[in-house]
Protein backbone atom coordinates (compact mmCIF):
# COMPACT_ATOMS: atom_id res chain seq x y z
CA UNK A 1 0.00 0.00 0.00
CA UNK A 2 1.32 3.40 -0.87
CA UNK A 3 1.58 6.12 1.68
CA UNK A 4 -0.17 8.53 -0.62
CA UNK A 5 -3.28 6.37 -0.61
CA UNK A 6 -4.78 8.47 2.17
CA UNK A 7 -6.58 10.79 -0.17
CA UNK A 8 -9.05 13.52 0.55
CA UNK A 9 -11.78 11.00 -0.30
CA UNK A 10 -10.82 8.87 2.68
CA UNK A 11 -10.69 11.90 4.90
CA UNK A 12 -14.16 12.88 3.75
CA UNK A 13 -15.35 9.35 4.47
CA UNK A 14 -13.90 9.57 7.97
CA UNK A 15 -15.71 12.84 8.51
CA UNK A 16 -18.96 11.24 7.36
CA UNK A 17 -18.50 8.31 9.74
CA UNK A 18 -17.83 10.70 12.61
CA UNK A 19 -21.01 12.59 11.71
CA UNK A 20 -23.06 9.41 11.76
CA UNK A 21 -21.61 8.41 15.11
CA UNK A 22 -22.57 11.79 16.60
CA UNK A 23 -26.04 11.30 15.15
CA UNK A 24 -26.17 7.87 16.79
CA UNK A 25 -25.25 9.37 20.18
CA UNK A 26 -28.06 11.89 19.83
CA UNK A 27 -30.46 9.10 18.92
CA UNK A 28 -29.37 7.25 22.03
CA UNK A 29 -30.23 10.19 24.23
CA UNK A 30 -33.58 10.61 22.50
CA UNK A 31 -34.40 6.97 23.11
CA UNK A 32 -33.38 7.16 26.75
CA UNK A 33 -35.48 10.26 27.40
CA UNK A 34 -38.44 8.75 25.57
CA UNK A 35 -38.06 5.63 27.73
CA UNK A 36 -37.98 7.81 30.86
CA UNK A 37 -41.12 9.54 29.65
CA UNK A 38 -42.78 6.17 29.08
CA UNK A 39 -41.81 5.03 32.56
CA UNK A 40 -43.23 8.19 34.13
CA UNK A 41 -46.44 7.87 32.14
CA UNK A 42 -46.85 4.22 33.05
CA UNK A 43 -46.13 4.96 36.73
CA UNK A 44 -48.75 7.67 36.72
CA UNK A 45 -51.20 5.30 35.11
CA UNK A 46 -50.48 2.68 37.74
CA UNK A 47 -50.95 5.22 40.51
CA UNK A 48 -54.20 6.34 38.96
CA UNK A 49 -55.43 2.76 38.87
CA UNK A 50 -54.55 2.26 42.53
CA UNK A 51 -56.48 5.39 43.51
CA UNK A 52 -59.51 4.37 41.47
CA UNK A 53 -59.44 0.85 42.90
CA UNK A 54 -59.17 2.19 46.45
CA UNK A 55 -62.01 4.59 45.83
CA UNK A 56 -64.25 1.81 44.48
CA UNK A 57 -63.40 -0.39 47.45
CA UNK A 58 -64.21 2.43 49.87
CA UNK A 59 -67.53 3.14 48.20
CA UNK A 60 -68.47 -0.51 48.11
CA UNK A 61 -67.65 -1.01 51.77
CA UNK A 62 -69.28 2.13 53.07
CA UNK A 63 -72.41 2.51 51.03
CA UNK B 1 -3.12 16.22 23.60
CA UNK B 2 -4.20 12.68 24.24
CA UNK B 3 -3.26 10.41 21.38
CA UNK B 4 -5.80 7.75 20.62
CA UNK B 5 -3.86 5.95 17.94
CA UNK B 6 -1.52 4.46 20.54
CA UNK B 7 -4.46 2.74 22.12
CA UNK B 8 -4.77 -0.14 19.68
CA UNK B 9 -5.26 -2.86 22.21
CA UNK B 10 -7.74 -1.09 24.48
CA UNK B 11 -9.72 -0.18 21.38
CA UNK B 12 -9.78 -3.79 20.24
CA UNK B 13 -11.01 -5.04 23.60
CA UNK B 14 -13.60 -2.27 23.85
CA UNK B 15 -14.89 -3.29 20.42
CA UNK B 16 -15.12 -6.95 21.37
CA UNK B 17 -16.81 -6.06 24.67
CA UNK B 18 -19.38 -3.92 22.87
CA UNK B 19 -20.23 -6.70 20.44
CA UNK B 20 -20.53 -9.22 23.27
CA UNK B 21 -22.77 -6.93 25.31
CA UNK B 22 -24.95 -6.14 22.30
CA UNK B 23 -25.35 -9.76 21.24
CA UNK B 24 -25.99 -11.11 24.73
CA UNK B 25 -28.48 -8.37 25.55
CA UNK B 26 -30.44 -9.09 22.37
CA UNK B 27 -30.33 -12.81 23.08
CA UNK B 28 -31.12 -13.08 26.75
CA UNK B 29 -32.87 -9.89 27.88
CA UNK B 30 -36.18 -8.39 26.79
CA UNK B 31 -35.50 -5.50 24.46
CA UNK B 32 -36.43 -2.07 25.75
CA UNK B 33 -36.03 1.45 24.41
CA UNK B 34 -33.72 2.30 27.29
CA UNK B 35 -31.45 -0.63 26.47
CA UNK B 36 -31.17 0.33 22.81
CA UNK B 37 -30.58 3.96 23.80
CA UNK B 38 -27.65 3.02 26.03
CA UNK B 39 -26.17 0.74 23.35
CA UNK B 40 -26.55 3.52 20.78
CA UNK B 41 -24.61 5.95 22.94
CA UNK B 42 -21.86 3.38 23.57
CA UNK B 43 -21.52 2.44 19.91
CA UNK B 44 -21.66 6.03 18.72
CA UNK B 45 -18.97 7.10 21.18
CA UNK B 46 -16.71 4.21 20.27
CA UNK B 47 -17.05 4.78 16.53
CA UNK B 48 -16.25 8.45 17.01
CA UNK B 49 -13.11 7.60 18.98
CA UNK B 50 -12.02 5.01 16.42
CA UNK B 51 -12.41 7.42 13.53
CA UNK B 52 -10.50 10.02 15.51
CA UNK B 53 -7.62 7.59 16.04
CA UNK B 54 -7.51 6.70 12.34
CA UNK B 55 -7.53 10.35 11.36
CA UNK B 56 -4.69 10.98 13.78
CA UNK B 57 -2.69 8.17 12.22
CA UNK B 58 -3.30 9.48 8.73
CA UNK B 59 -1.82 12.81 9.81
CA UNK B 60 1.52 11.05 10.29
CA UNK B 61 1.58 9.93 6.67
CA UNK B 62 2.46 13.27 5.17
CA UNK B 63 5.94 13.51 6.73
CA UNK B 64 6.83 10.30 4.94
CA UNK B 65 6.24 11.91 1.62
CA UNK B 66 9.05 14.30 2.29
CA UNK B 67 12.62 13.21 2.24
CA UNK B 68 14.10 16.53 3.19
CA UNK B 69 16.57 14.80 5.48
CA UNK B 70 18.48 13.62 2.47
CA UNK B 71 18.75 17.19 1.21
CA UNK B 72 20.29 18.42 4.44
CA UNK B 73 22.73 15.55 4.83
CA UNK B 74 24.07 14.67 1.44
CA UNK B 75 26.74 12.47 2.88
CA UNK B 76 24.39 10.20 4.76
CA UNK B 77 21.14 10.62 2.96
CA UNK B 78 20.25 6.93 3.06
CA UNK B 79 20.92 6.61 6.81
CA UNK B 80 18.75 9.58 7.62
CA UNK B 81 16.05 8.37 5.32
CA UNK B 82 16.04 4.96 7.00
CA UNK B 83 15.94 6.43 10.49
CA UNK B 84 13.11 8.68 9.44
CA UNK B 85 11.10 5.75 8.16
CA UNK B 86 11.92 3.49 11.09
CA UNK B 87 10.67 6.10 13.55
CA UNK B 88 7.29 6.03 11.92
CA UNK B 89 6.99 2.26 11.58
CA UNK B 90 4.64 2.02 14.53
CA UNK B 91 2.38 4.67 13.07
CA UNK B 92 2.15 2.87 9.78
CA UNK B 93 1.74 -0.59 11.25
CA UNK B 94 -1.23 0.40 13.32
CA UNK B 95 -2.98 2.71 10.97
CA UNK B 96 -2.06 2.13 7.36
CA UNK B 97 -3.80 -1.20 7.03
CA UNK B 98 -6.66 -0.13 9.26
CA UNK B 99 -7.48 2.52 6.68
CA UNK B 100 -8.18 -0.26 4.20
CA UNK B 101 -11.59 -0.37 5.84
CA UNK B 102 -12.38 2.86 4.01
CA UNK B 103 -12.39 1.60 0.46
CA UNK B 104 -14.65 1.61 -2.53
CA UNK B 105 -15.96 -1.89 -2.06
CA UNK B 106 -16.83 -1.31 1.59
CA UNK B 107 -18.36 2.04 0.71
CA UNK B 108 -20.57 0.31 -1.88
CA UNK B 109 -21.65 -2.22 0.77
CA UNK B 110 -22.76 0.64 2.99
CA UNK B 111 -24.57 2.28 0.09
CA UNK B 112 -26.63 -0.86 -0.53
CA UNK B 113 -27.29 -1.31 3.20
CA UNK B 114 -28.33 2.32 3.52
CA UNK B 115 -30.75 1.98 0.60
CA UNK B 116 -32.25 -1.10 2.28
CA UNK B 117 -32.67 0.71 5.60
CA UNK B 118 -34.19 3.86 4.10
CA UNK B 119 -36.58 1.92 1.88
CA UNK B 120 -37.72 -0.29 4.76
CA UNK B 121 -38.42 2.86 6.78
CA UNK B 122 -40.33 4.34 3.87
CA UNK B 123 -42.50 1.24 3.65
CA UNK B 124 -43.20 1.01 7.37
CA UNK B 125 -43.38 4.63 8.50
CA UNK B 126 -47.20 4.57 8.40
CA UNK B 127 -47.42 1.49 10.62
CA UNK B 128 -44.90 2.04 13.39
CA UNK B 129 -44.20 4.90 15.76
CA UNK B 130 -41.30 7.34 15.45
CA UNK B 131 -39.65 5.83 18.51
CA UNK B 132 -39.73 2.42 16.89
CA UNK B 133 -38.27 3.87 13.68
CA UNK B 134 -35.42 5.44 15.62
CA UNK B 135 -34.86 2.18 17.48
CA UNK B 136 -34.63 0.25 14.23
CA UNK B 137 -32.18 2.79 12.83
CA UNK B 138 -30.01 2.35 15.92
CA UNK B 139 -29.99 -1.41 15.51
CA UNK B 140 -28.99 -1.13 11.86
CA UNK B 141 -26.23 1.26 12.87
CA UNK B 142 -24.89 -1.34 15.31
CA UNK B 143 -24.73 -3.91 12.54
CA UNK B 144 -22.88 -1.49 10.25
CA UNK B 145 -20.57 -0.39 13.05
CA UNK B 146 -19.66 -3.97 13.91
CA UNK B 147 -18.95 -4.68 10.23
CA UNK B 148 -16.75 -1.61 9.75
CA UNK B 149 -14.75 -1.67 12.97
CA UNK B 150 -13.95 -5.36 12.53
CA UNK B 151 -12.15 -4.44 9.30
CA UNK B 152 -10.03 -1.81 11.06
CA UNK B 153 -8.60 -4.48 13.38
CA UNK B 154 -8.67 -7.65 11.30
CA UNK B 155 -5.65 -6.66 9.20
CA UNK B 156 -3.50 -7.86 12.10
CA UNK B 157 -2.85 -11.59 12.23
CA UNK B 158 -3.20 -11.86 16.01
CA UNK B 159 -6.21 -9.60 16.22
CA UNK B 160 -8.05 -11.41 13.44
CA UNK B 161 -7.55 -14.77 15.18
CA UNK B 162 -8.82 -13.33 18.45
CA UNK B 163 -11.83 -11.75 16.75
CA UNK B 164 -12.58 -14.96 14.87
CA UNK B 165 -12.70 -17.04 18.07
CA UNK B 166 -14.93 -14.61 19.96
CA UNK B 167 -17.30 -13.79 17.10
CA UNK B 168 -17.61 -17.39 15.97
CA UNK B 169 -18.68 -18.35 19.49
CA UNK B 170 -21.20 -15.50 19.60
CA UNK B 171 -22.53 -16.40 16.17
CA UNK B 172 -22.91 -20.03 17.17
CA UNK B 173 -24.70 -19.17 20.40
CA UNK B 174 -27.01 -16.77 18.56
CA UNK B 175 -27.92 -19.38 15.97
CA UNK B 176 -28.53 -21.96 18.68
CA UNK B 177 -30.78 -19.63 20.67
CA UNK B 178 -32.69 -18.51 17.61
CA UNK B 179 -33.18 -22.01 16.24
CA UNK B 180 -36.34 -22.31 18.29
CA UNK B 181 -37.98 -19.55 16.28
CA UNK B 182 -37.86 -21.17 12.88
CA UNK B 183 -40.76 -20.12 10.72
CA UNK B 184 -40.57 -21.11 7.08
CA UNK B 185 -42.20 -17.96 5.85
CA UNK B 186 -42.97 -17.47 2.23
CA UNK B 187 -40.53 -14.96 0.80
CA UNK B 188 -42.39 -12.54 -1.36
CA UNK B 189 -40.39 -10.98 -4.16
CA UNK B 190 -40.56 -7.41 -2.96
CA UNK B 191 -38.27 -4.49 -3.63
CA UNK B 192 -36.93 -4.85 -0.12
CA UNK B 193 -35.96 -8.48 -0.57
CA UNK B 194 -34.38 -7.60 -3.92
CA UNK B 195 -32.23 -4.92 -2.28
CA UNK B 196 -31.09 -7.30 0.42
CA UNK B 197 -30.45 -10.03 -2.13
CA UNK B 198 -28.36 -7.52 -4.11
CA UNK B 199 -26.28 -6.84 -1.02
CA UNK B 200 -25.70 -10.54 -0.43
CA UNK B 201 -24.93 -11.12 -4.11
CA UNK B 202 -22.48 -8.21 -4.11
CA UNK B 203 -20.62 -9.68 -1.11
CA UNK B 204 -20.51 -13.08 -2.79
CA UNK B 205 -19.19 -11.54 -6.03
CA UNK B 206 -16.39 -9.69 -4.24
CA UNK B 207 -15.37 -12.83 -2.38
CA UNK B 208 -15.42 -14.96 -5.52
CA UNK B 209 -13.35 -12.33 -7.32
CA UNK B 210 -10.83 -12.55 -4.47
CA UNK B 211 -10.36 -16.24 -5.21
CA UNK B 212 -8.58 -15.50 -8.47
CA UNK B 213 -5.95 -13.48 -6.67
CA UNK B 214 -4.23 -16.45 -5.14
CA UNK B 215 -4.49 -19.56 -3.05
CA UNK B 216 -3.98 -17.72 0.22
CA UNK B 217 -7.14 -15.73 -0.34
CA UNK B 218 -9.33 -18.65 -1.37
CA UNK B 219 -9.80 -20.10 2.13
CA UNK B 220 -10.80 -16.73 3.57
CA UNK B 221 -13.16 -16.05 0.69
CA UNK B 222 -14.85 -19.43 1.05
CA UNK B 223 -15.36 -18.99 4.78
CA UNK B 224 -16.85 -15.57 4.07
CA UNK B 225 -19.23 -17.16 1.57
CA UNK B 226 -20.32 -19.71 4.16
CA UNK B 227 -21.05 -16.96 6.66
CA UNK B 228 -23.20 -14.91 4.31
CA UNK B 229 -25.00 -18.07 3.23
CA UNK B 230 -25.90 -18.76 6.86
CA UNK B 231 -27.00 -15.14 7.29
CA UNK B 232 -29.21 -15.38 4.20
CA UNK B 233 -30.81 -18.60 5.38
CA UNK B 234 -31.43 -17.16 8.84
CA UNK B 235 -33.11 -14.13 7.28
CA UNK B 236 -35.36 -16.42 5.27
CA UNK B 237 -36.39 -18.92 7.92
CA UNK B 238 -36.26 -17.09 11.24
CA UNK B 239 -38.83 -14.80 12.75
CA UNK B 240 -37.95 -11.14 13.08
CA UNK B 241 -37.14 -10.80 16.75
CA UNK B 242 -34.28 -9.82 19.02
CA UNK B 243 -32.51 -13.16 18.54
CA UNK B 244 -32.36 -12.48 14.81
CA UNK B 245 -30.77 -9.10 15.54
CA UNK B 246 -28.11 -10.85 17.62
CA UNK B 247 -27.39 -13.14 14.67
CA UNK B 248 -27.02 -10.18 12.33
CA UNK B 249 -24.67 -8.27 14.65
CA UNK B 250 -22.43 -11.24 15.39
CA UNK B 251 -22.62 -12.58 11.83
CA UNK B 252 -21.65 -9.39 10.04
CA UNK B 253 -18.91 -8.69 12.61
CA UNK B 254 -17.52 -12.17 11.95
CA UNK B 255 -17.86 -11.63 8.20
CA UNK B 256 -15.83 -8.42 8.36
CA UNK B 257 -12.73 -10.43 9.26
CA UNK B 258 -12.89 -12.44 6.05
CA UNK B 259 -13.96 -9.43 4.03
CA UNK B 260 -10.54 -7.98 4.87
CA UNK B 261 -8.54 -11.19 4.76
CA UNK B 262 -9.87 -12.08 1.33
CA UNK B 263 -8.29 -8.92 0.02
CA UNK B 264 -5.01 -8.51 1.81
CA UNK B 265 -2.64 -10.75 3.64
CA UNK B 266 -2.56 -10.20 7.35
CA UNK B 267 0.85 -8.94 8.25
CA UNK B 268 2.74 -9.67 11.42
CA UNK B 269 5.35 -7.09 10.61
CA UNK B 270 5.01 -4.02 8.53
CA UNK B 271 7.32 -3.90 5.57
CA UNK B 272 9.71 -1.09 6.13
CA UNK B 273 10.41 -0.03 2.60
CA UNK B 274 7.78 1.54 0.45
CA UNK B 275 8.90 1.99 -3.12
CA UNK B 276 6.86 4.70 -4.71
Amino acid sequence: MRISDVTSTKRSAMFLIALFSCFQIIIGFILITSESHDIVVSNNKALENIIITDAKTYLRDNL
Amino acid sequence: MISYYNSKHPGLFIYVTLVIISVLSFLFTPISTLQIGVLSILWGSFIFMRVLSLYEVSEHFLPFLKTSHSKDNNGSALAHDLIHRMKGENHMKRGAFALKSIEGRTFFWFMLAFIYVIYSFYLSHDFISKTMLIQNFSMFFMIGAGFWVGQTYAYSDHASKFLFVVFACLFGVSLFEASGYINFKAIALSELSIILASLIAYCAFILLYSCIRGASYIANALIGLVIITILSISWMVLENNSQTMAIWISGWSLFSIFWVRSRCRTYKKYKLYQCQ
